[in-house]
Order: C-alpha cells, then structure tokens, then sequence
C-alpha cells in the first residue's frame, strides 16, 4: 500500500517538475542577460504599440541628404521593418557625435520607454573624436538603456569613406568592443557606400532591418 | 338607399364606362404625379442645400472658437475672432449649461507634418509630395452632433490611434477625384508631430513619427485641417510637442508658438434646441468672452426662398389638379345626360334626391382617391429617378447626393387633396342629376 502511495507521489512529483519546466521556459524566465539587450523581451508588452527611437546626426536627422527626412535611413526602417502601429521617435540633430547623443538625447529617449533604439555615430568620424572617447561614451549610453532590461539596442560601425580609413576602422574597433560588452546589436555599415547619397539610406536602412530580423528570430 | 347600395351602383357606372373613367383618373393621376414630385423633390433639395450649409452636422450648430469676440461683427454668420482665449473643461460645462443648449462637442487639434502613401518610399531625386497640415481630434461617438459629412467610409474609432479620416482638401492635395475618394481608404499615411529641441544656440525638430489609416473621406465645415483623427491621437501627439523647449530663433518662434498649445480645445461644436435659439445661445457664448459663428442667416435665407420655390411649384400642380378637376366635372356631366333612364328608373322606384347625389359624389371621389393614390406614388417613383440621376451627377462631381426621403405628409396630402378636388368637381353634376324629376327623365329617354 506505501509503495504504491510512494509511486503515486513519485509521478506527481516528476509531473508537477515538468510543467514547471515547461513554464519557465514558456515565460522566458529562465535566462538573465545583461547589458543593454536584453533577451527576455524582444516585443512590446501586450497592448501597447511598440515604440522605436533612433538617436546620431545628421544621417538620422536627415539633414545632408539633400531632400527631406521623409526618406532617411530611421525612416525607411519605419516604414519597412515594423508593426503598423509603432511610434517612431526621431532624436537625430545636426553635428551630433557621441558626446552629444549622450548629453542631450538618450534621457528623452528613456523617457519613452522604447522597445528598440537604434545608433549611428557618423559624425565622431566627421569631428575626429578619439576611439577611447567613443568607447567610454557609448558605453554610457549602453548603460542607460541597459537599467531598464526592455530595450534592444543597435548600434550601426561607421562607413569606412565618412573620414579617414584609419580613423574610422580604430573607431569602428571601439564601437564594436564595447557593443559587444554591453550586450547591445552591433550592425555592419562599413561597407555603405558614402558617396552614393540617394542609396546609402536604403543600404543602410537594409543592414539596421536584417539585424533586427537577426535579433528577433 | 345605403351607403353600400349607393357605393355599388357608383361602382357599376364606372366599370359600365370604364374607357372614360380611366381617361380621367389618368388626368388627375398626373395632375398628383407632378404636385406630388414637385414638392418632394423641392423639399429633398432644401433639405441638401441646409445639409451643406450645415456642414452635415445639425442645423442648430454654433462653432465656438478660442477667441474673445469681435464686438462688431456679433451678428455676423462667420465673426473674425479676436484675441486668444483657451477653451477648457470649465469653459465647455459653462456652456452647456446655456438654457437651449442641447450638446457641447468638444475639437482638439495640432499641427502635423504628414507624409502621403505615394510619397512614402519614392525615389529621393523625386519631390516628396509631403505637406504640412492639422490634425483633428473629434469624438466619433458624437458624429451626428459634429459639423462634418462622412463621404466615404467612417470617422476615426473613438480612442482609436492608428486610424484618421481625411477632407477632400487632402484629395485636392494630392489630385485625386472627390469621385474617386474610395480609393485612399485602407491606405496608410505617415503624421510626424514636432518638439523643438535646443542645444548649443541650435534650434533641432525631433519628430513623433506614427502611422494611420485612412478610414473615411469626410467634409468637414469650417475646418482648420484635413486629417480628422480621435482626441486621443492629439492628445498624445500634443503631449510631445508641448515638451519643445523656448527659443528665441526668430525663424522658429512662430513655428513653436503653434506647437505649444494654448488651449485644452481647439474649439467646441454647440447644438442648440433649436434654430430660434441659436441667436439667444451665440450671445450668451460672445458674454462668456468666446468668438462664435453659425450660419443662421445664411439657413433663414435658405428656408426662405425655398419656400418661396415651394409655394411656385405648388400653384403649378394645383393648376394642373384644377384641369383634372375640371375633367371631372366634364365626365360627370356627359354620365348624367347619359344616365337620365337610370336616374329616372331609380327615383321611380323610390330613391330620393340625396340617394341620386350620394351615388354620384362617391363616383367621383373613387376617380378622385384611385388618381391620387396612383398619381402620387408615381409622384414619388419620379422624384426617386430624378433623384438616382441628379447623385449619378454628383457623384461624378465628388458632392454628397441627395437623400430622397418618403415625406408622408406630402403623400397623405396628395391623395386628400385629390379626393377632395374631385368631391368639389363631382358637386354640381351630383347636383343636377339630384334635382332631375323623375317623369322628365323617364321621358326623356
């Protein structure tokens, strides 16, 4: 009679262990990233629209294209790569380097509680800030978004024909340090072509795309 | 004689005659058909013409703006505001507390840069063909009480932030056919809502992108934008503009002023009890300190010579009515000369007077009520064809059609008046053949 008593609690034990299980991997509770991505979650709570900020310079402000923000890179990325019903906030400013995104646009950019942020820094190759700069920057600012564990970060290199080859490839090995330290995207634009202005938002728009498809698949 | 003998003789004679009766009912069934389509046809077109006066909303509808009054022009259907005044919660409960106040709906808006499905994607070397414009927020719960036409499609879901309507101005823009407005329902166009941002003396726009789709086509009266959203799509919109940060650039201090928003509303829609309180209800608005305007002139004019339009085409169709009754008169008489045996025969064997006159009066208000039942309802049938082909027009036009309604008071009307002509007709040969003595009709025939 215990034995049997004993095998029944026995297979209510492996079964209650199972669903455990099973539940946690269901609700993702399970891992514990770190950094500024976090992989517990990727989409938006339910019933609320996905917010998407983009913070950098010109590139994203739209300023040096020679026609309207309508068809910059954020935009375009908008308008292909996510559900209807996203807000897409714009930080971009003109002349915008690390420094600046850091001091003047991620605090309105946590302030929104964004789902996604996407990151060029064009423009430290454009003013010659130093690569330890950039690095220690950017990891701040990796930091800030990393405090609230739902937003996924991506972090664009910068096009090798911005500034001087030498430059950009040193500033493109910090970006790509500390992106990988903080646990952000990093999304490779070094090939861009700069000089083609008309398709470099659609090149551009098309890396940022296939790696938040990487990410969210 | 009965009431029912005298109705089955009257039965008889007609079908004994059935070639003459159907030539007389057919003059009064179109002398009916043309009175009957006439004023169906006037009071559908009044009725379209108040509609756009109107605005599609209600008739009795004052537009309240954020403005104090301009003292001169009170009385005017479209007064030029004066200075600002904001407009909120308190401002719209005291107005709906103005005896002859029925509804206060409430108007939001806020300038937005809006980017068209066809502009979205285009090659950059081609004009993007984005413009910038004001986003309305209106409650579609209250529709019927907003000064606005739903062409095509529907208004905004209310709360809803992902759905707008737009005017046939945005058709205009964009040159499209207002006959065409179908077309842009589904499709989805960019809003981008402003927030000056200032660092290092540099005045930078950052942008609250979002998308919407275009649910209806709608004409809106007096209205200061094309895109005709929720409240809440504005409020949300308005919650980003609003954080803009002060500058002194003078290329933007414009531009700022009109992201910051002064005024909880950008205007509240009054619907009073009625077009006589609008005069009453607009004054006591103006003492609050608020501009107002209401085309209450414009209606009373328009009610005016419709009327006049009305009392024309009605002497038109009663003249044609008074030929059909003379026709009656006509047939009738012919009957009695016809029917001296019969009359004769029948007093013979004891009708009276009365009995002779009861068969014919109920003769002629059987033509009578069969010409005005048919005449009418051919009336109406008319006004419907006129009707399909004026809004095949105007549909072509991209202008609202007409709604031909059944106004059953025209139609009871018609077919009393038709009787009632016809009894007046039918008097004086019923007479006649009433005092006709019976050995003189037995001997006359």
């Amino acid at each position: 009679m215990n034995r049997v008593r004993a095998r029944r609690y026995g297979a209510t034990a492996i079964v209650v262990a199972i669903l455990t299980v099973a539940a946690v991997v269901a609700t993702g509770s399970g891992g514990g990233g770190g950094g500024a991505r976090t992989k517990t979650k990727p989409a938006p709570t339910s019933g609320e629209a996905p917010v998407y900020v983009t913070l950098g310079g010109r590139d994203v402000s739209g300023n040096d294209f020679g026609f309207s923000f309508v068809d910059v890179w954020p935009q375009i990325l908008f308008r292909t790569s996510f559900p209807r019903d996203t807000t897409h906030i714009n930080l971009g400013r003109d002349n915008a380097a690390s420094a600046e995104i850091l001091l003047h646009q991620v605090d309105r950019a946590v302030s929104v509680n964004p789902d996604v942020v996407a990151i060029t820094l064009f423009q430290d190759a454009t003013l010659g800030t130093s690569p330890d700069d950039v690095e220690r920057t950017l990891g701040e600012i990796l930091d800030r978004f990393g405090r609230n564990g739902a937003t996924r970060v991506f972090v664009g290199t910068i096009p090798l024909d911005v500034a001087s080859p030498d430059l950009v490839v040193s500033l493109n090995v910090a970006i790509g340090r500390v992106v990988g330290v903080k646990g952000a995207t990093l999304v490779e634009l070094s090939e861009v072509d700069e000089t083609d202005r008309d398709a470099r938002s659609l090149q551009i728009a098309d890396a940022f795309a296939a790696a938040l498809t990487d990410a969210t698949t | 004689m009965s009431w029912a003998d005298a109705y089955l003789v009257a039965m008889r004679s007609v079908a004994r005659r059935l070639g003459r009766a159907v030539l007389t009912v057919m003059a009064v069934i179109l002398a009916a058909a043309m009175l009957s389509a006439l004023l169906i046809a006037t009071a559908s077109a009044r009725s379209r013409v108040l509609d756009a006066v109107a605005g599609g909303g209600p008739l009795s509808g004052i537009q309240v703006l954020p403005a104090t009054p301009d003292i001169g022009q009170l009385n005017i259907d479209s007064a030029q505001p004066g200075d600002a005044n904001p407009i909120d919660d308190t401002v719209r409960d005291q107005i709906s507390n103005i005896p002859g106040v029925k509804a206060v709906t409430t108007l939001s808006s806020i300038p937005v840069f809006v980017v068209p499905p066809g502009s979205q994607g285009a090659s950059p070397t081609e004009h993007p063909r984005a413009f910038g414009d004001s986003l309305i927020g209106v409650d579609s719960r209250r529709e019927q009480q907003l000064p606005i036409t739903v062409l095509a499609g529907r208004l905004a879901r209310s709360g809803s932030l992902n759905e707008i309507a737009v005017t046939e101005g945005y058709l205009l823009r964009l040159g499209i056919r207002p006959s065409d407005a179908d077309s842009v329902l589904g499709t989805v166009l960019e809003m981008n809502a402003a927030q000056l941002a200032v660092a290092n003396d540099q005045v930078s726009i950052l942008g609250r992108w979002t998308r919407s789709t275009i649910v209806g086509v709608v004409a809106a009266q007096g209205s200061e934008g094309n895109i005709v959203g929720s409240h809440a799509q504005v409020r949300v919109a308005r919650s980003w503009s609003d954080a803009s940060e002060p500058t002194t650039d003078p290329r933007q201090v414009k531009f700022a002023a009109s992201l910051h928003g002064f005024s909880q509303y950008s205007g509240l829609f009054v619907v009073t009890d009625g077009l006589k309180q609008i005069t009453a209800v607009r004054a006591k608005i103006n003492e609050l300190g608020f501009s107002t305007s209401a085309p209450e002139t414009l209606i009373a004019s328009v009610n005016r010579y419709s009327r006049v339009v009305e009392i024309v085409l009605s002497g038109i169709g009663l003249i044609a009515l008074g030929i059909a009754a003379l026709g009656i008169t006509n047939a009738m008489l012919a009957a009695v000369r016809e029917r001296r045996r019969e009359i004769g025969v029948l007093k013979a064997i004891g009708a009276r007077d009365r009995d002779i006159r009861r068969i014919f009066l109920i003769e002629a208000s059987l033509l009578g009520l069969s010409g005005g039942l048919i005449g009418t309802a051919a009336g109406y049938a008319l006004a419907r064809v006129v009707g399909f082909v004026v809004n095949h027009y105007l549909d072509g036009e991209g202008v609202a059609g007409v709604s031909i309604d059944f106004p059953l008071g025209i139609v009871v009307a018609g077919v009393l008046g038709s009787t009632v002509l016809a009894l007046i007709a039918g008097t004086v040969p019923a007479q006649r053949a009433a005092r006709l003595p019976a050995r003189q009709a037995m001997g006359d025939a």
